[in-house]
């Protein structure tokens, strides 16, 4: 159902168990799935990949979700970004905000039902009739 | 200041040392300053009158407390010196007696919002590292339940533990409220209204041993407010106090309103002076010790025995109304019940009420200022379309972003693009205004965003919600905020 199986979903995380959850999760609906636990990586993924959809985790050792949403809205206006959130992170402003004004297209704070993060995909992705 | 004789007794006192203890001079003569000094600083203080007596000082300094006569601690800084005969012999001590109470108490309470504030932080990274687990078990479980959906045990087995991460997840928005992270959907709220209806609930729910009453005037302020976390604290005020009733007693609701001004700001840390509503929970329980009354509000501390409390209650309560910028403070002394106070910002949400705060300072719309209102539900673009209308907006209304740039392209100028968040056709809010920014980098964007649980753009506090206006909003808040951008500076 709403299987789209050339968009491609590119998930920068640092905690493997929960990539590969969310990779099972997207591979089921269709999508192509591809995976890295850096900013870095992920950026360099993304130009690899030409991914139609990015979900990133905001904290990650090391990286600033905020700064690689920015490196990528910066190489694609159409990209998708969704952030992830297990908090509205340790600055007290949150980093929601500061998500979204990097290019994020939205914040979903984690955890989440998978057929929320579905439904949000599927909203995003409507072709123009 | 004071003239103090060898054992101590007070030979001379002046009127303001009196009034700062709570004395008449007569009475103050009739003591010794050991029976009215601290225990705790007793030792000190005596050990400097010795140095002093036996030459090996000649005058010492010491912050100490006396007891007000009326009980409570005054804290002092004083400087003794001792006035010798010619013979070197000690004739009575000469003592400098400053009040320094405010002071101490700003420290103490300087000290506990540090403490407050770290808790915060590993309270909040706690959280989120727990949100962090649960994300990979619920995403997991959702999975193998659609796989185990022919095996009707298995299924149940599933859906029990789903909830239970929906119980846990709720734990960890509590944590998170403390750390003043949760996402809170202000409201014009009539407190007095809920109040009212809060007491009634717990006349039924709190049995009959306790007796509830509230004093609510007419006339209280309108604030903005989520008024179901309101709810929710009162109902764990009042659950704390039951505690503390085992024998029955009574809880008085009371709301008001009150005006913090400068002086009283000047005492507290993190308030503002101005209007506020205050919503006072008092009970005649067993009330606190002053070890307890400084830590209550810290997150896990309890005095209840394990498994009865987690000690979370009035630490909600405090993040809940932080966030939503206000205050609270609580009074107690053993034996002498308890009393919370919350104070609630006034809102500037009634156009009537809107008198001498910023509202005014924002002007009217300068004739022919256009905005652009995108939002596929009809009903909610009309009434956008006709509220700005009425103010003397020029408008345009288009359902979804393709739209929205069709019309931006013929349409000589643009000032507002207000959009909803979430749109159909492929190209949502945050892109759409992505697009209107580069075609015209003057224009200002206002988002509307109703998204589930607020996540859209991460906390809902009130001091994030500058360029986002939370559905459902009143038209004054539409008004407000589509000034407020239209007058805001160009982002660089
Ligand atoms: N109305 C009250 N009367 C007397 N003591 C109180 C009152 N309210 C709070 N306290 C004291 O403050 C402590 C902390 O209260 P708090 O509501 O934060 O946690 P709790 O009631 O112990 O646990 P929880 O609310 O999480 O079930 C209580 O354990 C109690 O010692
Ligand atoms: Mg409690």
């Amino acid at each position: 159902m709403g299987a789209k199986m050339d968009e491609k979903v590119l998930i920068i995380d640092d905690d493997p168990a929960f990539g590969r959850a969310l990779s099972s999760l997207l591979r089921a609906k269709g999508y192509t799935v591809f995976a890295a636990m850096t900013g870095p990586e992920g950026v360099s993924e993304f130009q690899r990949t030409g991914s139609r959809v990015v979900l990133i985790d905001l904290i990650m050792p090391g990286t600033s979700g905020v700064e690689v949403i920015q490196q990528i809205r910066e190489m694609s206006s159409n990209v998708v970004i969704i952030a992830m959130s297990g908090a509205i992170p340790l600055e007290r402003r949150g980093a929601g905000r500061p998500a979204v004004r990097a290019g994020a297209d939205i914040c979903l704070p984690k955890p989440f039902e998978g057929n929320e993060l579905i439904n949000l995909l599927e909203t995003f992705l409507k072709p123009p009739p | 200041m004071a003239l103090v004789s060898i054992e101590g007794r007070f030979i001379k006192v002046n009127q303001s040392l009196c009034n700062m203890l709570g004395y008449s001079q007569g009475a103050l003569l009739q003591i010794g300053f050991q029976n009215i000094t601290h225990p705790d600083d007793l030792e000190t203080d005596l050990g400097f009158v010795q140095d002093l007596l036996q030459g090996r000082l000649n005058h010492y300094d010491m912050e100490k407390r006396y007891f007000h006569k009326k009980g409570g601690i005054i804290w002092v800084l004083l400087s003794v010196s001792l006035l010798r005969s010619g013979a070197g012999d000690p004739i009575h001590f000469v003592s400098q007696i400053q009040d320094i109470t405010e002071r101490k108490k700003l420290e103490q309470q300087l000290r506990q919002s540090q403490k407050m504030e770290m808790l915060g932080q590993l309270t909040g990274g706690i959280a989120h590292d727990f949100n962090n687990l649960l994300a990979v078990i619920q995403l997991n479980l959702g999975m193998i339940r659609e796989r185990l959906r022919d095996d009707p045990e298995a299924d149940e087995m599933a859906g029990e533990s789903l909830e239970a991460i929906k119980r846990g997840a709720n734990l960890t928005d509590q944590l998170l409220a403390f750390a003043r992270r949760q996402s809170l959907q202000p409201e014009a709220v009539n407190i007095g209204t809920l109040v009212s209806g809060m007491a009634s609930l717990l006349r039924r729910t709190l049995g009959e041993t306790i007796n509830i009453t509230t004093n609510i005037p007419a006339g209280l302020w309108a604030t903005k407010i989520d008024p179901h976390k309101l709810e929710n604290a009162l109902l764990n005020l009042a659950l704390n106090s039951l505690h503390a009733m085992t024998e029955g007693g009574s809880v008085v609701l009371e709301a008001s309103n009150t005006v913090l001004d400068e002086f009283y700001v000047a005492k507290h840390l993190d308030v503002l002076p101005g209007d506020y509503v205050m919503v006072t929970v008092t009970d005649t329980g067993v009330g606190m010790s002053p070890d307890v009354l400084e830590r209550a509000l810290e997150p896990f501390f309890t005095t209840k025995p394990v498994g009865k409390g987690s000690g979370l209650g009035l630490s909600m309560v405090l993040g809940f109304v932080k966030q939503s910028g206000g205050h609270l403070t609580i009074d107690s002394e053993p034996g002498r019940g308890v009393r919370v106070n919350l104070y609630l910002p006034r809102s500037s949400g009634e156009a009537s009420h809107v008198t001498a705060t910023h509202y005014q300072e924002i002007p009217p719309p300068a004739p022919g200022e256009m905005v652009l209102v995108v939002e596929d539900d009809q009903v909610l673009r009309g009434l956008a379309l006709r509220i700005l209308n009425d103010l003397g907006y020029q408008t345009i209304g288009a359902e979804d972003g393709p739209t929205a740039l069709t019309i931006l392209d013929s349409a000589d100028h643009v000032d507002l693009l207000l959009t909803d968040v979430v749109l159909p056709k492929g190209m949502n809010g945050p892109e759409l205004a992505r697009r209107v920014r580069s075609r015209r980098p003057a224009a200002k964007v206002l988002f509307m965003s109703g998204y589930p649980r607020d996540a859209a753009f991460g906390d809902g506090g009130p001091e994030d919600s500058a360029q986002i206006l939370t559905k459902p909003f009143s038209k004054e808040e539409l008004v407000y905020m589509v000034r407020k951008t239209m007058v805001e500076r160009n982002e660089s």
